[in-house]
């Protein structure tokens, strides 16, 4: 890991001082303030692991020279509170993208650094901000890890494939570690998109979402997947599915998701989202399935500010209770 | 973990000392796609991020919504909204430019994506979403290619704000694809004529403005 990230540091100085000047940077301030209520925990301040109260920031940028843009580069980082007092640490800092994304051409990247795996929604969509996630988390227990990627064209679809430590937000990575992941999808832009994506690997688990304190790793996984997903942009709709099929060490698991989004069109800050989910890790199974309904909805009172509320209901929990959750989150992003 | 901490702070380092922007717009969703299909003899491209706030501020809004005839949304349009414009390249040479909008449609957000050569026609124009439940026959090349070849002096004709107004009624003569949404329509016409606005503005310094804006040139004189 230490070498990867040395080598991620000498490439982007090597790519700076090449630059030339012909450089073009975006930087974004992020503020994420949330505040909720259980009941079975009663006020809470925060959602899963990856959704806490936090400031941060994005710092997107691309670099080139006389010949075209040949570097584009993120880092998105955030320090964030947990409010549950449940972890060793109040305060620690997660870091969410730390890439840099190397032109090997028109249509063909290398990308090294902290990014999504290639592997279901996660990858199109980006739910950093949003309350209302992909099945990422259930799937491989993070939404970024630390790897090399490429993605290009093959023909009429576009492809990625990227092979990752298997440690997540943590630096950390065990012998035997790994995640690998592909995925080809139809090219964006088009009305009706889907795509098609597997992975295999030994993913460690960790207590915690974070990158500094290093999170505490109580094991690993054997996981093996194949995944389909479709989103479709009908009129004022937002349609999203994914179905998600493999094992996690010697049982079988099954995942689905279906999400709705809808922005009112007399009123368009306005955007309202219905989610369905369904995850099993013994298909058939009751104590180990897993189903919840959530609602949320959004006003934009600019581009930069948006206030959310949103309702989450566990129908079927792994232990067999049921929970309702209420959330409000008012998210910032901008200069 | 300390030498962890030193190579996250050595990226921090090299990232940060450089200059920093706002607030992004509508960017290609898959630029070297797109860029490869309009322009097949493209070898690459440059991305700049220019806002209006560092163009001109309240006065270029003025300047743009007198243009445009409408006044610019705060959400989708406000002077910090950085558009991303791409020079296409063949080796060194430039051969075209790529820009992107937000435009509020009917039944959400529209972007619209116009492909152009040097002199700001227009070689290819493309929705890059469109929310609308007829947004089949929007999307369909009998519908697009209608701009093809129409410049910003177009819509002034258009618009009847034309300095030189014996030019055939180009716009004019695109039809409404839809059935039921003359709104979506309408909001693609505006839509096209921002982005050009834009183009000229950013990329040409306003010279078409200048030129064929029929209160341009006395606008520049009084400032002189």
């Amino acid at each position: 890991m230490k070498k990867l990230l040395t080598f991620c540091s000498l490439l982007i100085f090597c790519a700076y001082t090449t630059a030339h000047g012909a450089s073009q940077a975006l930087l974004y301030k992020e503020i994420n303030l949330l505040a909720g209520y259980s009941d079975i925990d009663g006020w809470v301040g925060e959602k899963g692991m990856d959704m806490k109260n936090s400031v941060g920031f994005e710092y997107f940028r691309k670099d080139g020279n006389e010949f075209g843009d040949f570097l584009t580069s993120d880092l998105q980082t955030r320090l964030s509170y947990d409010s549950s007092g449940e972890l060793d640490e109040d305060w620690a800092v997660e870091v969410h993208n730390a890439w840099v994304d190397y032109k090997l051409g028109l249509g063909k990247n290398l990308r090294v650094g902290h990014f999504a795996p290639a592997f279901g929604l996660e990858p199109v969509l980006n739910t950093h901000s949003s309350l209302l996630k992909t099945l990422a988390d259930d799937d491989i227990g993070f939404n970024r890890d630390w790897g090399v990627g490429w993605r290009g064209g093959l023909g009429a679809v576009d492809c990625q494939t990227a092979v990752q430590t298997g440690s997540g937000m943590g630096l950390e990575r065990r012998d035997g570690s790994v995640l690998t992941t592909a995925r080809i999808e139809k090219p964006k832009g088009a009305t009706w998109q889907w795509g098609l994506s597997g992975l295999w690997g030994e993913v460690l688990e960790s207590e915690q979402m974070r990158t500094i304190p290093e999170p505490d790793i109580i094991g690993s996984v054997s996981k093996k997947r194949i995944g389909s997903d479709l989103r479709c942009n009908a009129g004022p709709f937002l349609v999203l599915g994914e179905l998600t099929f493999g094992r996690d060490d010697d049982r079988n698991v099954l995942g689905a998701l279906l999400e709705l989004g809808y922005v009112v069109p007399d009123f368009q800050a306005v955007t309202m989202k219905i989610q369905e989910r369904f995850w099993s890790d013994n298909p058939g199974n009751p104590d180990q399935t897993a189903s919840g309904s959530a609602f949320s909805a959004s006003y934009n009172f600019s581009s930069s500010l948006t206030l959310t509320v949103g309702t989450f209901h566990d129908w079927e929990k792994p232990d067999g209770g049921e929970d309702t959750q209420v959330f409000l989150q008012m998210y910032y992003f901008g200069k | 973990m300390k030498s962890a901490l030193l190579n996250i702070a050595l990226v921090c380092l090299t990232v940060s000392a450089q200059i920093s922007y706002g607030v992004t717009g509508c960017s290609l969703d898959d630029p070297d796609r797109d860029v490869r299909r309009i322009f097949p003899e493209a070898t690459g491209f440059r991305t700049d991020f220019i806002n209006i706030g560092s163009k001109g501020g309240g006065e270029l809004v003025q300047r743009i919504e007198t243009v445009l005839g409408d006044k610019l949304d705060p959400v989708y349009e406000g002077l910090d909204v950085d558009y991303a414009f791409y020079t296409v390249l063949r080796d060194k040479e430039e051969i075209g430019i790529v820009h992107g909008v937000n435009q509020k449609g009917k039944y959400g957000g529209m972007q619209l994506i116009i492909a152009t050569d040097l002199k700001g026609v227009i070689r290819d124009f493309y929705y890059q979403k469109i929310s609308s439940p007829e947004s089949k026959k929007f999307r369909d090349k009998s519908f697009t290619e209608k701009f093809k070849g129409l410049t910003l002096v177009d819509f002034y004709i258009y618009k009847g704000v034309a300095k030189e107004t014996d030019g055939e009624n180009r716009v004019a003569k695109i039809s409404d694809p839809s059935e039921k949404n003359a709104g979506d329509f309408q909001a693609t016409l505006r839509g096209v004529m921002k982005n050009l606005i834009l183009l000229d503005e950013f990329k040409m310094d306003g010279k078409c403005y200048k030129e064929y804006f029929k209160q341009g040139q006395e606008n520049e004189n009084a400032k002189k």
